[in-house]
């Protein structure tokens, strides 16, 4: 592993004891953005993951300075 | 034998008739729009006696399976001036479904200044003078209804706003503890009702344990089982207990979706204020319900209670749309307001869509400031009291523009879009063209797609399919968040269909249904004098770019104009 990418990551679920978490993250290149919840032991099923605001592949790989969001998926009636 | 009210304001007379055969496999919005397009003129007056405005709950309604009792009412729209249907939680579906009712029509006008209230009962239909009700709003004509008529009946009712048939006003129907905050919201259903000279239809309770014939009772018991288990466990639904539908607000605003300052930009930081996350725990903390059911029997409970600091209520349900309209699109973030705007609305019986995006626009031309919160619950007052500022609110978004000389209206047909904006969110901008029902997020909401949402490639192709199964839930009956286990339990609600109509109504039929329906509407509309012209987004949205994406609408109106043709 090279010395990784960071990115800018907004949790909007419960995460390192808060509530909603907001921060620098340093990840493994080549994470993707399909692998981000399970890197972030995040156990909640059907998450939106939105990288610089917009759903991407699950494939795609985060990069440097990424502005990633972590969600609950959620309509209104 | 299952039968239709139908209610003569003219001649003051009520009369039940047999279910026609044609209509047996229909309800809720098919049975509506069928109705309103076999038997309203479409070029009619929608005030006028020539309208009909028609109550139906689902096909499955009636029973305590969660979450499939809606009650539709329809109509020809005031504010569309095409085919309506708008529909609801609360009791009133239940209750209708239980006395054997498949639809009520009321039709006609009574003499001018007649207000009267309708009572139904088992085989019975009485009209009663409204007498002092007029001019009350929604809570207290329902405290002193279920004075008169005890507690466990159902009441749709209308607040000052349908009195005097304001185009926002909607039809507000008594969750189980009473509240009248379950409501037709859009379309105006509220001014139709208004213009028959109806205060409040009232549902009795016909005892206990009674429910809709059905054909094969065991075999609805055994479907029920697996489509409860399947609602109670799926992850997809439990989110919703949690923190209701006000959780999308931090999502569509990721999305640079979001409308903020009359549809002015997608995205804010200070909507931070008012997350569904911030919400869920302020409500827990003042003692109010995070969680809530708004109809009988509904697991999914996406409803909830907000209470001041003192921990009184103020208002219930704080939805996502609402914290959205009344919020950030007139930059107001706190929920304290938003919560005395949601009560003052529920108590008008007014849509907060629809009013939220008039007051951003008059805000927007100077009328008043943005995030004025005075100035606001001032409008509020001048409704209620008939203000001629508080009519021109009443007559909705497109109206205010017209008299304001404000280009940037988000409608399409004379409606207001919901919290999103199609620019960022496009499939909800093909949604809110192609739908007869005008610009409505609940005709086929595509925020859960986990697609691109800013390409406009595929957009109409996700439209079509959420707008027939969202059509199909309509006729049913079920709530819209039924979608998300709906691929998972179709074979189940099939067979829920069969034990009560004695009919296999395999994936062919469903969708046929929903299809016919959305047909049958767009006839009416064509003969009413909405072309395909009127099933576009404003141009201007198709010109400013919106910011934080500076995206444009750009999905082909060629794209548009084929949605229905590959149905």
């Amino acid at each position: 592993m090279g010395r990784g990418v960071i990115i800018h990551l907004e949790v909007y679920l419960p995460y390192r004891g808060e509530r909603r978490w907001t921060g620098e993250v340093r990840l493994p290149e080549g994470l993707t953005a399909g692998a981000l919840s399970d890197y972030l032991s995040l156990a909640e099923p059907e998450l939106a993951v939105l990288v610089n605001g917009r759903y991407v592949a699950p494939e795609t790989r985060l990069r440097e300075g990424d502005e990633v969001a972590v969600l609950r998926q959620s309509e209104g009636g | 034998m299952e039968q239709m009210l139908r209610i003569d304001m003219n001649s003051l007379t009520a009369r039940f008739e047999a279910l026609p055969d044609a209509y047996r496999l229909l309800g809720g919005r098919a049975l509506t729009s069928r109705i309103v397009a076999e038997e309203v003129e479409p070029t009619c007056d929608p005030l006028g006696p020539h309208n009909k405005l028609v109550l139906a709950p689902g096909l499955l309604s009636g029973t305590v399976l969660s979450s499939s009792s809606r009650i539709s009412a329809g109509a020809k729209s005031p504010l569309t001036g095409g085919i309506k249907e708008s529909n609801a939680g609360g009791n009133t579906g239940w209750r209708l479904a239980q006395q054997g009712l498949r639809a009520v029509i009321i039709e006609g006008q009574p003499a001018p200044g007649a207000w009267y209230i309708a009572v139904i009962g088992k085989a019975e239909c009485r009209l009663e003078p409204a007498g002092e009700l007029i001019g009350l709003g929604t809570y207290e004509t329902a405290a002193r209804l279920f004075e008169r008529y005890g507690k466990k009946a159902a009441l749709a009712v209308i607040g000052q706003a349908g009195e005097q048939r304001m185009n926002v006003a909607g039809i507000s129907n008594t969750d189980p503890e009473g509240r009248p905050s379950r409501i037709c919201a859009r379309g105006g259903m509220g001014a139709v009702m208004g213009s028959k000279g109806l205060k409040a239809v009232v549902v009795l309770d016909p005892g206990p344990n009674v429910s809709p014939e059905m054909s094969d009772l065991p075999l609805w018991r055994e479907h029920s089982k697996p489509y409860l288990q399947e609602l109670r466990t799926s992850p997809a639904v439990a989110r919703y207990r949690e923190i209701g539908t006000a959780g999308t607000l931090e999502l569509v605003n990721k999305l640079g979706g979001l409308p903020i300052r009359n549809f002015g930009r997608g995205q804010d930081p200070a909507t931070e204020a008012i997350t569904g996350l911030h919400m869920a725990e302020v409500i827990k903390e003042r003692g109010g319900l995070p969680s809530h059911s708004c109809m009988t029997g509904c697991t999914i409970q996406c409803s909830n209670v907000w209470a001041d600091p003192a921990g009184k209520e103020v208002a219930s349900s704080m939805e996502f749309e609402t914290n959205t309209l009344l919020g950030a699109n007139l930059e107001i973030y706190g929920f304290d307001a938003i919560a005395q705007f949601a009560r003052a609305c529920n108590d008008l019986g007014i849509d907060t869509i629809e009013t939220g995006g008039a007051i951003g626009v008059a805000m927007q031309a100077g009328v008043l400031k943005f995030g004025d919160v005075d100035a606001v619950m001032d409008l509020f007052r001048e409704m209620r009291e008939g203000g001629v500022l508080g009519k021109l609110i009443g007559a909705g978004a497109a109206t205010v523009g017209r008299v304001l000389g404000v280009r940037e209206v988000a409608s399409v047909k004379g409606q207001v879009m919901a919290a999103y904006d199609p620019r960022a969110i496009k499939g909800n901008g093909v949604t809110y063209a192609t739908s007869p029902m005008g610009a409505d997020h609940t005709a086929g909401n595509t925020i859960g797609a986990k697609v691109d949402h800013l390409d406009p490639v595929g957009k109409v192709a996700i439209s079509r399919e959420i707008q027939i199964t969202a059509t199909l839930l309509d006729c049913l009956g079920f709530c819209n968040f039924v979608r998300a286990v709906y691929g998972t339990t179709a074979a189940d609600i099939a067979e829920l269909f069969r034990a009560r109509f004695g009919v296999t109504a395999d994936e062919a039929f469903m969708r046929r249904l929903a299809i016919e329906t959305i047909r049958t509407e767009i006839g009416f509309n064509r003969r009413a004098g909405l072309g395909p012209e009127t099933d576009r987004l404003p141009e201007w949205m198709r010109e400013t770019p919106l910011p934080p994406h500076n995206a444009l609408f750009d999905v082909p109106d060629e794209e548009l104009d084929r949605i229905w043709a590959e149905a």
